[in-house]
């Protein structure tokens, strides 16, 4: 059942997470289907009986779920289109004064193995920390900070040429 | 736990720089996805409503049923089985074919009258009738 007074929670947990959530969902799914993902995720949140304890880790791990059997249930050809479509999307919207180029900065992101890529999204955009991470992807802890690691050495090795300017 | 939330200075730098850059909002509204999970919601329940019809009405069925097959007359029937004598019983009791030969005979005195029954094995000429028993 849906609560009256869920209708502002939902409302600030969208505009906190959903963001997030889509650019998370993003490393696995097109655009549209990143926020069908989102979308369909949201509306079980606020459908199901028992909220869940941890609702921001829930959702993301749900996400996670729901995009990794969208992607498995396409087919190749399918897949190639999303794959081509995706890659004229934008991930970020553009605010002028940004240290980073944003076309490299999506670049480098999408450059990443998934298995990095969603680390990346999670700690920087989402906010989250490592262990909630570890927990999310059911990977050891050690192994996600090594992952995360990689990914920022990698995305820093693409990227140091058009930000070179800013970097120590 | 935490040394693996830390990180290096320049790892910091580009954290800081990514963390700038905004995600793109998704397109659907608070509004939406509240309409679309009341419509499941919605259906759920219709759904549960339809199964508690649909089992009131194989209730009903069943009951209906149950009732024309309870009315029905049923009449109970002795059956006389017989059984083989053991040895270990010997002469106690009477024996089953004698028992159904007399069940014959009393029914078939019954139906006729005395006329049925056969003709007296010791010879004499007593008729039938009613005595008058001695008291002593």
């Amino acid at each position: 059942m849906i609560p009256a007074e869920s209708d502002h929670s939902l409302a600030v947990l969208l505009q906190e997470l959903g963001p997030a959530l889509v650019l998370y969902a993003r490393t696995w799914a097109a655009r549209d289907e990143a926020e069908d993902v989102v979308q369909r995720v949201f509306v079980r949140l606020l459908a199901s009986k028992r909220s869940p304890l941890e609702p921001r880790s829930w959702l993301f791990r749900c996400v996670r779920n729901e995009a990794i059997s969208w992607r498995r249930s396409l087919r190749r050809r399918l897949l190639r289109e999303r794959k081509r479509a995706r890659a004229t999307e934008s991930l970020f919207d553009f605010h002028p004064g940004e240290a980073i180029d944003l076309h490299d900065a999506q670049e480098a992101l999408e450059l990443l193995p998934a298995h990095q890529r969603e680390i990346v999204v999670l700690r920087i955009w989402s906010g989250l920390t490592l262990a909630e991470i570890a927990a999310i992807t059911s990977i050891p802890l050690s192994t996600a900070h090594d992952r995360y690691r990689s990914a920022l050495a990698a995305m820093r090795a693409r990227l140091e040429p058009s930000w070179k300017n800013t970097i120590r | 736990m935490e040394k693996y939330d830390t990180v290096n200075p320049d790892e910091a730098d580009l954290e800081n720089a990514l963390g700038a850059l905004v995600p793109r909002a998704p397109r659907f509204t608070s509004q939406q996805l509240a309409f679309r999970a009341g419509l499941i919601v919605g259906q759920r329940q219709a759904n549960r409503w339809r199964g508690i019809a649909a089992a009131a009405v194989i209730i009903g069925t069943c009951a209906f049923f149950g009732r024309f097959q309870s009315s029905v007359l049923t009449i109970d029937r002795a059956n006389i089985h017989s059984q083989a004598q053991s040895p270990d019983e010997g002469s106690a009791g009477t024996s089953p074919i004698i028992a159904a030969s007399y069940l014959q005979l009393r029914d078939a005195v019954l139906r006729d009258g005395w006329i049925a029954l056969p003709p007296a094995s010791g010879g004499g000429n007593v008729e039938p009738g009613v005595g008058v028993m001695s008291t002593q």
